[in-house]
């Protein structure tokens, strides 16, 4: 046996001061390194390397300025500095781990050394294990139990607490609702409201009789109440039971607003941002069209919005998003302003842009519950700024459009084509009308068209009935009953057709300036002026005017009609025109 | 023309629209002859065989033998010392930790609730082998054979005994954390047990700064508390605690009559010897009803833990990259929130549904719901089981191993005077010490 | 008086002894069974080509310092455009290797002329450190002849994949051991 074998054993045994002292330089060596292997590894990423945003600048100042050879220089010798540091750390923190390594295994060697110089010979305890601690043992092992419990469970509270599912609630519920039948509001309750631009049927036509005539805005008198409204924008309120819609926006803001009918109060406004795909802007449209001048629209449930950017969103009657989408924004030197409109379930779009020609021009149909595109049709037409209406002649629903150089009519549940009539010139801006069985398309620059809507393919041949050239309007759509046909142009000039023949009755100049289109109520017409003039005159074959109220602030947006009352949408302000 | 490909690139740009996957867009030229195309990278590698994986557990089953002869035959601290070196050398530093029995847990259960992915038979071995010897030999596996515990024994220098109420508490954290790991798999989020493997970040010599620091905590710790990702984390150990109930043979303590001199007392730094039960016995009266209480409450346990699993279900449901992807995207698309994530944008380009999206996610919520609720009636159970240990009595005589904490690893052997006895008269006396 | 002494040791034992066959089966079986019916082949990870969206998180979330996925190059796809769009910026200053007008950013693509106007590129996997610069310039506006696979004498065929646990497309896959590359076929 090796003499030397238990002297060694001793001497380790004994000097447990040395086992102690080597504990702690090489523990000390171990956590130094630890710290500076640390250190080195948090100062710089991959990603600063492999993204090097100092080499991205220089390149880009490359790009400016590609004749620059100094700074092709700069960026070579950079891009290789920054490898080359990369690939040293690399190599160091491999070597440095290898160091902390052998640190540690010395520092845990000098540990049980430490240990083993330390350890005595087992000494038992004093007492036997009485029946007394055992039961104590019992006790805390129980509630160490429980404690683990409401730690536990603390815990878990935090953690739960910082996440929930509630998205999928809604995305879901989303889902099984578009499967089920969509809930529509029954015709007769939809002709009560005015849930689009210019009425329930886009006709600028009062479900009700019982309208004011009278008003002042100076004064006060026959208005109940005036708000207003964050951005102003052109579009026209919506009016669903108690809350009355409008939009606004600016380049970069896109809202949708909800206002109290009793009392005008603002009661929430939708923004419409990070919609995917979105982009603010278009630059270049004319400011007088603005960024909202599309009419929002209603399906008693939710209200719809589009804007300058062809950002489309849904929001429910509580100011909840329920989806928005963007449709890339279409070619428009005016900026966009086609007003929303529903069928049944379906939100219907005019995307009509650029020239004839590029075939860019399209219908879109949208079910309102989820925003998916559930028809899209192609036109042969160019930009448009006029809005589409449904009509039903003998029983078929028709979706009447207009655009340079036709109207189409379509099948709205499907976007099929029923005819078309090429009648249209220039930049289409009038709604088209229809009274008396006809279908009135009007656009200056080309003329009054009254059409029969019961042909099929090409009818402009067979189906126009009359045509007219005097006082065509080129913002204003035409407002008709089934005896008369008025027209109004920007400049003023109201002009009177009979429906049945298109024979001129009178032509009138008012000498005011007008955007908003005119309205029916009864027997009456409702002309409001840009400086918030209102005509009210006499439906029939002459000029019959019969009073004029100023609103007292200018007003480009046509107004909407309910039960006994007036809201018209001012420049800055909405106002509620009514009896107390 | 200097960049005759320009033009064309705009152009496919817009036409293309994102998803082209695999497209021709320039044809591979002719080139004349002498040119031969290039060998793919990596093409002409051999493929990764399987014989690496049977050398693995052929290397597993073998060191499993010879830790349980080690432990039970040979009674070999220094035996087992030097084998759990070899196996921290072998599977953790030249295998770097992968794959190893803990893991394997979770290959098992994709196996049974994915019916896409077949399970590895190493992995089935890995599973299996060391849970059999368990059954037979005890946690032999533990002793010597599993890199993690020998990571933790090599630090162990200066035990200090856990107080045993406080032992018996997180004795329960393995087993919740093998019932949120199984759940985790089962629900195709992650491998939980790999991902949070304290030690594999040292195995490999790379880790994240996270794990680092959570592994270097446990090895700190590790120096005085014996093993405490194994008595207090492991969910593999949890299992093996549970089997070796039941082993046929396991680690006493004295290999013959224990004489109970006491002198062993201290010497487990893992809490595991049980001393004898007193002379005089506690009241049984208390003691019947204190169990009986404990059983009763058993059912109320498992029905608190069902609900406080299921009111932790959205929050394990997040752990899944489809619920994370589909709130991601629900919220892109309600304006919630700015831009677009990599995985948002990767979603989108494949042109799959919104609404398949949306109900992916509501169907594995479903199963998130069931699972979490099983999982506390799982935890509930294992509190409620403890419990009733703690209320059990049996009457003990000698000092003896608890078979569910003893982790084979023969520290006490040195302390039984009947041991070294035996060992005197075994080997050939030796000079006498001075 | 105790149940030491009440309960009959060999009944005991006995059922100890059932229980432990049954555990035994249990295990045995149920591993036996999982395994059997399907291949048991050894599985590892890659990534599906087309699925790979090269967001970068290769280069970085690998466990080892120095991933394990790197570039390859499908040469019987490659167009061998003399503008790369996998080896140029998006718009280069000049058609040279010169750092101010490469993709790479460990000038691991090699550039060499074949005949007029071909190049051929190959990737020096020394260099290469599976950023997906490359891949994403060649998928965007090339043939997607480049793509990123896992290199498999690197990788350590984790349990739980870190890169796959980040990928943002679900494009990390379990293949069979036997196959372990999902090469992109010419089309």
């Amino acid at each position: 046996m090796n003499p030397r074998g238990p002297s060694l054993f001793a001497a380790l045994k004994s000097d447990a001061r040395a086992a102690a002292r080597t504990a702690l330089v090489t523990g000390a060596f171990a956590a130094i390194t630890a710290a500076a292997l640390l250190a080195y590894h948090v100062r710089g990423s991959a990603e600063d390397f492999i993204d090097s945003a100092e080499i991205a600048d220089l390149k880009s100042a490359l790009a400016a300025d590609p004749d620059n050879g100094a700074l092709k220089i700069e960026i070579q010798e950079r891009d290789l500095a920054i490898r080359r540091a990369y690939f040293a750390k690399l190599a160091r923190l491999d070597r440095g781990i290898y160091l902390l390594l052998g640190g540690v295994l010395a520092f845990v060697g000098s540990l049980a050394w430490m240990a083993f110089a330390r350890r005595a010979a087992p000494k038992p305890g004093a007492a036997e294990p009485t029946a007394a601690a055992e039961a104590r043992a019992t006790l805390s092992a129980r509630w160490s139990v429980a404690a683990l419990a409401v730690i536990a469970a603390g815990l878990g509270a935090a953690w739960a607490g910082r996440s929930d599912l509630a998205f999928l609630d809604r995305a879901v519920q989303a889902i099984e609702e578009a499967k089920a039948p969509p809930v529509l509001a029954p015709p007769e309750e939809i002709a009560k409201q005015w849930p689009r631009f210019r009425g329930p049927g886009g006709l600028g036509v009062s479900a009700y009789l019982n309208v004011p005539a009278e008003w002042n805005g100076a004064s006060g008198a026959g208005i109940l109440w005036k708000t207003p409204v964050p951005i102003s924008s052109d579009n026209s309120p919506v009016v669903w039971g108690d809350r009355i819609f409008l939009s606004g926006a600016t380049k970069k803001r896109r809202e949708v607003y909800c206002f109290d009918a009793a009392t005008g109060a603002l009661l929430w406004t939708g923004k419409v941002e990070r919609v995917p795909g979105s982009k603010d802007g278009p630059d270049d449209i004319m400011e007088d069209t603005g960024y909202a001048a599309p009419t929002v629209a209603t399906c008693g449930r939710r209200v719809y919005a589009i804007f300058a950017n062809a950002d489309l969103a849904a929001f429910d009657f509580d100011g909840r998003r329920v989806w928005a989408r963007n449709l890339g924004v279409p070619e428009n030197n005016y900026g966009y302003a086609a007003s929303l409109l529903v069928y049944r379930h379906l939100l219907i779009v005019s995307y009509d842009q650029a020239k004839p020609e590029d075939n860019k021009s399209r219908f879109l149909a949208f079910d309102i519950r989820n925003g998916k595109t559930v028809w899209d049709t192609v036109r042969p037409v160019a930009a448009s700024w006029d809005t589409p209406i449904v009509i039903t002649h003998a029983g078929v629903d028709q979706l009447i459009t207009c655009s340079n150089p036709f109207v189409i009519a379509y099948a709205p549940d499907t976007g099929r084509e029923l005819w078309r009539a090429d009648c249209l010139n220039d930049d289409v801006a009038p709604s088209p009308v229809y009274a008396g069985g006809l279908v009135l398309a009007v656009n200056t620059g080309a003329q009054l068209s009254a059409i029969k809507p019961d042909g099929t393919g090409d009818v402009t041949k067979t189906h126009i009935l009359w045509l007219a050239e005097d006082g065509l309007p080129d913002i204003a759509s035409p407002a008709a009953t089934d005896d008369y046909v008025y027209l109004l142009t920007t400049h003023g000039l109201l002009t009177c057709y009979e429906t049945k023949t298109g024979k001129l009755l009178y032509e009138e100049d008012t000498d005011l300036s007008f955007n908003a289109s005119p309205s029916i109520v009864g027997d009456k017409l409702y002309l409001i002026s840009t400086k918030g003039v209102a005509i009210i005159l006499r439906i029939g074959p002459t000029y019959e005017e019969l009073g004029r109220s100023e609103l007292g602030e200018g007003v480009h947006a046509s107004p909407a009609f309910q039960d006994g009352r007036i809201y018209i949408r001012g420049k800055k302000h909405l106002y509620c025109i009514g009896a107390r | 023309m200097r960049f005759p490909i320009v033009p064309t690139l705009a152009l496919v740009a817009i036409l293309s629209g994102g998803r082209a996957a695999a497209e021709q867009r320039f044809p591979p030229p002719d080139f004349s002859p002498g040119y031969s195309l290039p060998v793919t990278e990596a093409q002409g590698a051999p493929a990764r065989a399987d014989a690496r994986g049977y050398i693995d557990a052929a290397v597993l089953a073998g060191a499993l033998a010879l830790a349980s002869y080690l432990a039970l035959g040979r009674r070999s601290r220094r035996g087992l010392v030097l084998l759990g070196l070899g196996s921290l050398a072998y599977f953790g530093f030249y295998r770097h930790g992968c794959i190893c029995p803990v893991g394997a847990v979770q290959n098992v259960v994709l196996a049974i609730t994915d019916p896409g992915y077949a399970l590895p038979l190493t992995a089935a071995l890995f599973f299996a082998l060391p849970l059999l010897f368990t059954l037979f030999f005890g946690r032999a596996f533990c002793a010597a054979v599993c890199p993690l515990g020998a990571v933790q024994d090599v630090v162990l220098a200066s035990p200090v005994a856990v107080p045993g109420w406080l032992a018996r508490a997180l004795g329960l954290v393995p087993f919740v954390y093998l019932g949120a790991a199984v759940l985790l798999v089962a629900t195709g989020s992650t491998f939980l047990i790999c991902r949070y493997d304290p030690f594999v970040g040292f195995f490999r010599l790379s880790a994240g700064l996270d794990l680092t620091i959570y592994g270097a905590a446990l090895l700190i710790i590790g120096v005085f508390v014996g093993r405490p990702y194994c008595r207090f984390l492991c969910p593999y150990g949890a299992l093996l605690g549970l089997v070796s109930r039941l082993s046929w043979r396991r680690v006493t303590i004295t290999p013959a009559e224990c004489v109970r001199c006491r002198l062993c007392e201290d010497a487990c730094p893992f809490g595991a010897i049980t001393t004898p039960s007193p002379e005089t016995p506690p009241a049984r009266r208390a003691g019947k009803t204190a169990l009986a209480v404990t059983l009763l409450a058993l059912p109320l346990l498992m029905g608190l833990g069902a609900l406080a699993g299921r009111a932790l279900s959205p929050a394990f449901a997040h752990t899944h990259a489809t619920i994370r992807l589909a709130e991601r995207v629900w919220l892109e698309e309600a304006g919630e929130v700015e831009g677009t994530t990599d995985q948002s944008d990767a979603f989108r380009a494949t042109g799959l549904a919104l609404d398949d999206l949306y109900l992916a996610a509501g169907a594995l919520r479903a199963r998130f719901d069931t699972g979490t609720t099983i999982l506390g009636v799982f935890a509930g159970l294992a509190a409620g089981a403890t419990l009733l240990r703690v209320s059990l009595r049996r009457t003990r005589r000698d000092y003896e191993a608890d078979p569910a904490l003893c982790l084979a690893c023969g520290r006490c052997y040195r302390y039984c005077p009947v041991e070294t006895d035996r060992g005197k008269r075994h080997r050939k006396p030796r000079e006498a010490a001075p | 008086m105790s149940d030491h002494e009440t309960t009959p040791i060999p009944r005991r034992g006995f059922m100890r002894a059932a229980a432990r066959a049954a555990c035994a089966l249990g295990i045995g079986g149920g591993a036996a069974y999982l395994v059997a019916p399907r291949t048991p082949g050894e599985r590892v990870w890659q990534i599906d080509p087309e699925k790979c969206i090269a967001c970068g998180n290769c280069a970085t979330y690998c466990v080892l310092r120095e991933s394990a996925v790197k570039c390859v190059h499908s040469f019987a796809m490659c167009g061998y455009c003399e503008l790369c769009t996998g080896f140029f910026n998006p718009s280069p200053n000049d058609l040279t290797t010169a750092a101010e007008n490469v993709l790479c950013p460990t000038g691991a693509i090699v550039r060499r002329f074949v005949e007029d106007p071909y190049f051929e590129y190959t990737i020096d996997q020394n260099l290469c450190i599976g950023c997906g610069k490359c891949v994403k310039g060649c998928k965007m506006f090339g043939n997607g002849s480049l793509y990123l696979q896992v290199i498999h004498d690197r990788c350590l065929n984790c349990n739980q994949c870190s890169i796959a646990a980040a990928c943002p497309s679900e494009a990390w896959v379990r293949v069979p051991a036997a196959r372990p590359h999902l090469w992109k076929k010419v089309t």
